[in-house]
């Protein structure tokens, strides 16, 4: 009988080490051969292990270190640990050079995106929609979360390492001043140790800013033709007037923050609801492809395939490339290797320029799996 | 664990607590690449706060450390205080993007369009961020120490002064939920030999 429940844990750390012997190496293999669960788990310390050790920057964290230690102590202890470590720091000045590179293809990826829904907005100008300039500058914002004058780029991603906030305040911008007063305000007052960890203890500040794009007034934003009666347009004249139900933005923007939240089927509920009340909505529209990617995140492929058609079909092209790849990728995952071929190469006939195309030419060589 | 076993960390981190900024900044260095390690595993290659993270780390080390009672390795009592300031970023964030990010465009391009394409390897560790904010924090812990830093239970079982039971069945639930998540996806599953 082969006993697999009793999982030789110190054999997978020392296999990382490179000590096991040979009879140890033998009874290790068998165990993996019949055990899901250590193959599972001594893929995951390979995989994390190669990206890990990518990352590591000695000077970087020396500079932390130093932040740290000023933030806590004051710039006395700075000076004072400066002479006992006996190696000066240029605090400050000192953020290296592989940060300075992620930060900036961060920035240059958000500026992409941006630059890509400008484009298509002007585009579909060209083409005759009658969706107004004021309409698109909203769309646009609402599609990117910000307004195209106030694109995540460059400032930000410059900023040195945040310290912590003043106990109580709450940077009204900045999500990792939001989460660093949290964590800060969090050590002092909680009891610290192995049985009352610091961190998770206090609630999130939440108090971030918000980018809202206007509730659209009479119809839906860029959509010319007849529309559906929206609820809120029922109003009656008789008393007592009723609440008035939620637009296409507001019910938008809660299936958005459900979504991020973790509240799937809260999500799924309102993506439904919108495009229901909604249908020609450009919200409802873009809930397709939206939605389509929450599926996709959570292993309904088939689910997602439909969302994706769905909105290819429609006439919105804001989200058109995304949604190109977001079929292909879930084709790829579906294991359906003919039809992924066929849309990573749709994707690149549509935008030979793509940011996806270095994924869709990789997919598309013979042998990819 | 490889601060652990320097040894002057206990004494170090003792010299710490009762305020010797000295020790304090040599078990900093000491601590700080194991601490670098779990930050960079929770928020991700390309997360944009990684290194708000790492500075909040270390910060709340510091002051967590005059209540450090030499119960567990410094090492152990400083991922943990890692791994939990860069989880609480990390959903911090999350909750900011919800707000600012009405669709999932930008999402998309950072997802697919950064990461080294076809790499399986990459999914995987995306998988298992994605479970660390969802699965209760005990099991993420465990689950993010075992993986990320490679810890035998017995030290992970040392560090969260939980039973060496408990951690087993902290971690045996945390892969539960992986491979859930990992058999809806047949082209990782059929790698993985998970399929079901």
């Amino acid at each position: 009988m082969k006993v697999i429940a009793f999982h030789p844990d110190e054999l997978l750390g020392r296999e990382i080490q490179g000590t096991l012997s040979s009879e140890e190496r033998a009874r290790l293999d068998e165990h993996l051969e019949g055990c899901a669960d250590c193959r599972l788990e001594r893929q995951l310390r390979a995989d994390f292990d190669l990206e890990l050790s990518q990352q590591d920057d000695a000077s970087e964290l020396q500079s932390f270190v130093m932040g740290a230690l000023e933030a806590a102590h004051g710039r006395a202890a700075k000076a004072s640990s400066s002479n006992t470590l006996g190696t000066p720091v240029i605090k400050g000045a000192s953020k290296p050079p592989k940060a300075l590179m992620h930060r900036w293809r961060m920035s240059l990826l958000a500026a992409a995106s941006l630059g890509l829904f400008a484009g298509l907005a002007a585009a579909n100008t060209e083409t005759g929609s009658v969706v107004s300039r004021a309409v698109r500058h909203e769309l646009v914002a609402l599609v990117v979360g910000v307004t195209p004058r106030a694109a995540p780029s460059a400032p930000a991603s410059f900023r040195a390492p945040k310290l912590p906030a003043p106990a109580g305040h709450v940077e009204q911008t900045s999500v990792a001043a939001a989460a660093s007063a949290g964590v800060a305000d969090a050590v002092p007052s909680a009891p610290v140790g192995p049985s009352a960890p610091v961190g998770l203890s206090a609630p999130l500040p939440r108090a971030v800013a918000v980018v809202r794009a206007a509730e659209p007034a009479a119809r839906p934003l860029g959509d010319a033709s007849p529309l559906p009666v929206a609820p809120e347009s029922r109003a009656s004249f008789a008393t007592p007037e009723p609440l008035p139900s939620p637009g296409p933005t507001t019910i938008f923007e809660r299936a958005n923050t459900a979504r991020h939240d973790g509240n799937m089927a809260e999500a799924r509920a309102l993506y439904r609801e919108l495009q229901s009340h909604y249908p020609r909505s450009p919200e409802a529209l873009l809930s397709l492809a939206t939605l389509a990617r929450v599926d996709l995140d959570h292993g309904q492929a088939a689910s997602a395939l439909s969302g994706f058609d769905a909105y290819l079909a429609s006439r919105d092209g804001a989200l058109r490339e995304q949604a190109l790849s977001g079929r292909a990728t879930t084709l790829w995952r579906m294991g359906r290797r003919a039809e992924e071929i066929q849309a990573w190469r749709a994707l690149l006939a549509a935008y030979p320029g793509s940011a996806y195309g270095a994924i869709a030419r990789e997919r598309l060589v013979p042998d990819a799996q | 664990m490889d601060a652990a076993t320097e040894p002057d960390t206990l004494e170090l981190a003792e010299r710490a607590a009762r305020g010797d900024t000295a020790a304090t900044a040599r078990l900093l260095r000491l601590l700080a690449p194991a601490m670098a390690r779990v930050v960079r595993g929770v928020m991700g290659p390309y997360s944009a706060d990684t290194d708000d993270a790492m500075q909040q780390a270390l910060i709340a080390l510091v002051r967590a450390l005059p209540a450090f009672r030499g119960e567990c390795a410094p090492a152990g009592y400083a991922c943990r205080i890692a791994f939990r300031t860069a989880l609480a970023l990390r959903k911090a964030a999350k909750v900011e993007r919800v707000r600012r990010d009405s669709v999932a465009d930008l999402e998309l391009v950072l997802d697919t369009a950064t990461l080294p394409s076809g790499s399986e390897a990459r999914q995987r560790t995306e998988l298992v961020r994605a479970l660390l904010d969802e699965i209760p924090a005990a099991q993420a812990e465990a689950l993010a120490l075992r993986t990320m830093l490679g810890w035998s239970i017995e030290e992970i079982a040392e560090a969260s002064a939980a039973p060496i039971n408990t951690v087993r069945s902290r971690l045996r639930l945390a892969k539960e939920a992986l491979r859930e998540r990992i058999q809806a996806d047949r082209s990782l599953a059929e790698g993985l030999g998970v399929a079901p």
